[in-house]
């Protein structure tokens, strides 16, 4: 996210008296032009688009193993699932980059809203089925209700939050 | 592909793949327990809710969603909310039925609990319908002995 935003971030130099120029035009030595390519392709062709797939496919094989072993297989099917979905994070992530001296707080800002707003509802869902099952199962199940509730009602939370913060 | 599509598919597959087939499994695990003598009713509703989790995601949406999004007391409303409609819409349901369960278990000696009977189940349908009296009683004790013991 910083590497992502570091052209806006670099602006703050000059509000502190720095200049920092950034030359347009690409780059113009030949050796790291051909350097940018080959990090450009190893980043594309094999961690983007092999790498990710297998450690993808690793964690759903752990995700197995997990609940064999008497854990919880959802960790690793999140991870899998956040892995094969990499890239269109990062289209995300770049559709939050306002490019002012703030970027980086505004991606924040924009994934904070993005699964506050969306993932976190879905996972309510995820949560109630869990309720379900562990009632089901003789387990604790109140814990899930008032997670399922929470992630409801995150954004509230944390005003919820702000005011005992903010109130004297 | 993308995480959002993940794990939405995750948790539609999860509700409406999965708990529904888990349902007709709990239901054969509450009779097989019921069979044996042994406490099934975990199970059996179990069956019940695993066929109500979209209903009970809707349901918790609506007590999310009973103040404004950015409402310092949405998650405190909610909570009241789920109290609210646990004892006052499904407590009295379930006096309804301790009522039949113990107009049943009078009449032909039949428990429908293991450990269970007719005086268990009047007793827990008038308590079922006296949840909100029973808090205010318990609440008059409280405010009662504010002033410590005279």
């Amino acid at each position: 996210m910083v590497f992502r935003t570091l052209t806006p971030l670099l602006s703050w130099f000059s509000s502190f008296g720095m200049s920092v120029p950034l030359p347009g035009g690409g780059i113009g030595a030949s050796w790291l032009n051909s350097f940018q390519s080959d990090i450009s392709n190893f980043v594309n062709n094999f961690v983007m688009a092999r790498l990710v797939t297998t450690l993808a496919a690793y964690f759903v094989l752990r995700a197995i193993l997990d609940t064999a072993a008497g854990g919880h297989p959802l960790p690793s099917v999140l991870a899998a699932m956040f892995l094969l979905g990499a890239q269109t994070t990062y289209s995300l992530m770049q559709s939050y980059n306002t490019g002012t001296q703030y970027a980086t707080a505004d991606v924040l800002d924009g994934l904070w809203n993005y699964f506050a707003g969306t993932i976190m509802p879905i996972a309510a869902g995820l949560a109630i089925v869990g309720a379900i099952i562990n009632f089901a199962t003789q387990r604790s199940a109140l814990r899930l209700v008032g997670v399922a509730l929470a992630l409801l009602c995150v954004s509230g939370i944390w005003r919820l939050i702000l005011e005992m913060v903010s109130s004297s | 592909m993308s995480f959002y599509n993940g794990i939405l598919n995750l948790t539609n597959w999860s509700g409406n793949v999965i708990l529904p087939t888990l349902a007709a499994l709990f239901i054969a695990i509450a009779i097989l327990q019921f069979s044996k003598g042994n406490s099934y009713s975990h199970a059996l509703y179990g069956g019940f809710l695993c066929l109500m989790a979209s209903g009970l995601l809707r349901a918790f949406e609506t007590f999310a969603s009973q103040r404004p999004w950015d409402n310092p007391d949405v998650y405190w409303i909610a909570l009241v909310s789920l109290v609210d409609w646990l004892c006052n819409v499904i407590l009295p349901l379930y006096a309804a039925l301790q009522v039949a369960a113990g107009a049943v278990a009078l009449a032909t000696d039949v428990r429908f609990h293991y450990s269970s009977a007719w005086m268990r189940h009047f007793a827990s349908a008038a308590m079922c319908l006296l949840v909100s009296g029973l808090l205010r009683l318990v609440e008059f004790f409280v405010s009662q002995g504010t002033g410590g013991v005279s």
